[in-house]
């Protein structure tokens, strides 16, 4: 029975979620409160491929909208793919997925305690004071 | 499916229940310690004395944040519409047990900069062995720079080092052309890896160096083997959604023990034929070199990868072998075709043992011809058309069809050849799930 709820689940929201409606914003916990970030330097970040940027990102659990959104226009692959290249990097000990929250507000309170994270949100989320807008889709 | 679905509830019990965590941990250990006790004592000492000093803040730390436990599994049924031979072990009837399997990684960090990590592994092929298969230090000073340090997988080709790792690529079992282990999942040394970017390329490059003392996998067949030497690089290309990777290796001083050829070469090398009873020891050399390009996108990929083995020794065939791989996506569906194709052949001096005097020179020689062609070849084409559902984001369905066509006189991949008339032409009819956790 269980299984059967994630099936519908991922096929609801499959079915209910149009990735080009929704807009995302990336936000960073950073000093540097002018920083932009280019689309594959996002990417960049959260596939945890160029080490020179020294952001470190969050992500929301598998099955969220803004994670969706986030797979579909900037990185560009399905959540499959991307568990496959983070069961690839994990099991051949190169690489960490970046930790998960099952939450916006839990994400936006890990975001403010912590210096230099990085996460993607909604883009209708209303950012606390301290935290910087460096990407949105359009 | 039920005892995946128990054994799923019994994992998230486990994770909520930080008694059954602890319970884990000292199983891990004890049998981390009966196998440490063994061959990996020093390690073992090593790890012992780095955490000790820190023991005392686990109190204070969230406990999860330092242990961290994951793993992979895969159950996959397979069935050869042919009677006569095996293909990776399967025949003629329905079998599970050649590749499922089920491995534990357990994750724990040291300190900031230095964790340790390693692999349990259980695997129902009765060709490979259960037990301890990787266990090393990382050591991370800085971001781009990354150390390990003691038994690793070896990482060969694109998907040497997670080739138990279903998950992780489309097939049910990748282009045996290339995978088929003519070279072995682990071996004892270090590593270094170093990660820096031109312009919008990223780039990996990583080198390891180390010993094997084991088996090796001569195409369905065991062989003891020991190599003092493995020299690998490997350089890796990434921008956006393409990657590609370059890579040599080079095993030198192997000492392979193949049943009669050490033998039947001491027997040539008394008689005074020494590049002859050489070429039957496996006491050479042997490199590979691999190339391969991938694309991914939300609708499509294609990937490609080609190698070549070059070794001067008959027990190990030269091979050139490569597959070209297209996918399209429906998520959560994907299909998948592949074509894989090898050639080989073998590296042969002049038989120099002279026929028609001494009979007993002469009968050496004969039996060093019969040898020589009687070596295994293993060309072999291959067409695999696969369908892969990914119905939970952490597990998925495969099905696969391989359609086989070998050479008629050569082993192509095939083991237990029991009919001549065999044409080497046969189809593999597969299907598996992938679980990660």
């Amino acid at each position: 029975m269980k299984y059967y709820n994630y099936v519908v689940l991922t096929l609801t929201l499959l079915l209910s979620i149009n990735a080009e409606a929704i807009d995302i914003i990336v936000v960073a916990n950073t000093d540097q409160a002018d920083t932009k970030l280019e689309k594959r330097q996002v990417r960049d970040i959260f596939m945890r491929n160029n080490s020179s940027l020294l952001l470190k990102p969050i992500a929301l659990v598998p099955n969220s909208a803004a994670r969706f959104v986030f797979n579909t226009k900037v990185v560009g692959l399905t959540e499959s793919r991307i568990q496959s290249y983070w069961a690839q990097m994990r099991f051949s000990g190169r690489d960490k997925a970046p930790p998960e929250f099952e939450s916006i507000d839990e994400m936006l309170d890990f975001l403010k305690a912590n210096k230099d994270t990085v996460a993607y949100l909604p883009a209708d989320t209303r950012i606390p004071d301290g935290l910087t807008v460096v990407y949105q889709t359009n | 499916m039920l005892s995946i679905r128990t054994y799923i509830y019994l994992y998230r019990n486990m994770v909520s229940d930080i008694t059954n965590v602890v319970e884990s941990i000292l199983l891990t250990t004890n049998l981390m310690a009966n196998c440490l006790m063994r061959r990996y004592l020093s390690i073992y000492i090593l790890v012992c004395a780095l955490i000790a000093p820190h023991s005392t803040a686990f109190g204070d730390d969230d406990f999860s944040d330092r242990f961290e436990f994951s793993g992979f599994a895969r159950v996959v049924g397979g069935l050869l519409d042919e009677k006569s031979a095996e293909y990776e072990g399967y025949s003629n009837s329905l079998s599970f047990s050649e590749q499922s399997l089920l491995a534990l990684q357990a994750d724990v960090r040291i300190t900031d900069t230095l964790s340790f990590s390693t692999q349990l592994l259980g695997h129902t092929s009765e060709e490979r062995e259960s037990g301890i298969e990787w266990m090393y230090l990382v050591y991370q000073p800085r971001n781009d720079l990354q150390f390990k340090l003691g038994k690793l997988r070896t990482p060969f080709f694109r998907y040497s080092d997670i080739i138990d790792v279903g998950f992780a690529y489309p097939w049910i079992t990748p282009p045996q052309q290339i995978y088929s282990g003519f070279l072995f999942s682990n071996y004892e040394g270090l590593s270094g890896i170093y990660q820096f970017s031109i312009g919008e390329v990223n780039v990996d490059i990583e080198a390891y160096y180390g010993i094997y003392n084991g088996t090796f996998d001569r195409a369905g067949e065991e062989v003891a083997i020991d190599v003092d030497e493995i020299k690998g690089l490997i350089i890796g290309f990434s921008k956006g959604n393409f990657s590609a990777r370059i890579s040599g290796i080079q095993s030198s001083d192997f000492f392979a023990d193949i049943p009669g050829f050490n033998d039947f070469a001491d027997a040539i090398e008394f008689a005074g034929f020494k590049e002859n009873a050489d070429s039957l020891r496996f006491d050479g050399d042997a490199t590979a070199f691999q190339a391969n390009v991938n694309y991914d996108t939300l609708d499509y990929f294609v990937a490609a990868e080609y190698v070549n083995i070059d070794s001067d020794l008959l027990s190990v065939p030269q091979i050139d072998a490569y597959y070209f791989s297209l996918g399209y996506n429906f998520y959560p569906f994907q299909v998948h075709a592949t074509y894989s194709s090898s050639e080989t052949y073998n590296n042969v001096p002049e038989n120099l043992i002279p026929k028609g005097g001494n009979p007993q020179v002469t009968q050496l020689s004969f039996a060093y011809d019969q040898i020589i062609q009687n070596l295994p070849l293993y060309d072999l084409d291959s067409v695999s058309l696969g369908l892969r559902w990914d119905f939970r984001y952490d597990l998925s369905a495969k099905v696969e069809i391989t359609f086989l066509n070998g050479e008629p006189d050569q082993n192509s991949f095939f083991s237990r050849l029991d009919d001549p008339n065999f044409d080497r032409q046969a189809t593999l009819y597969q299907f598996g799930l992938e679980w990660i956790f």
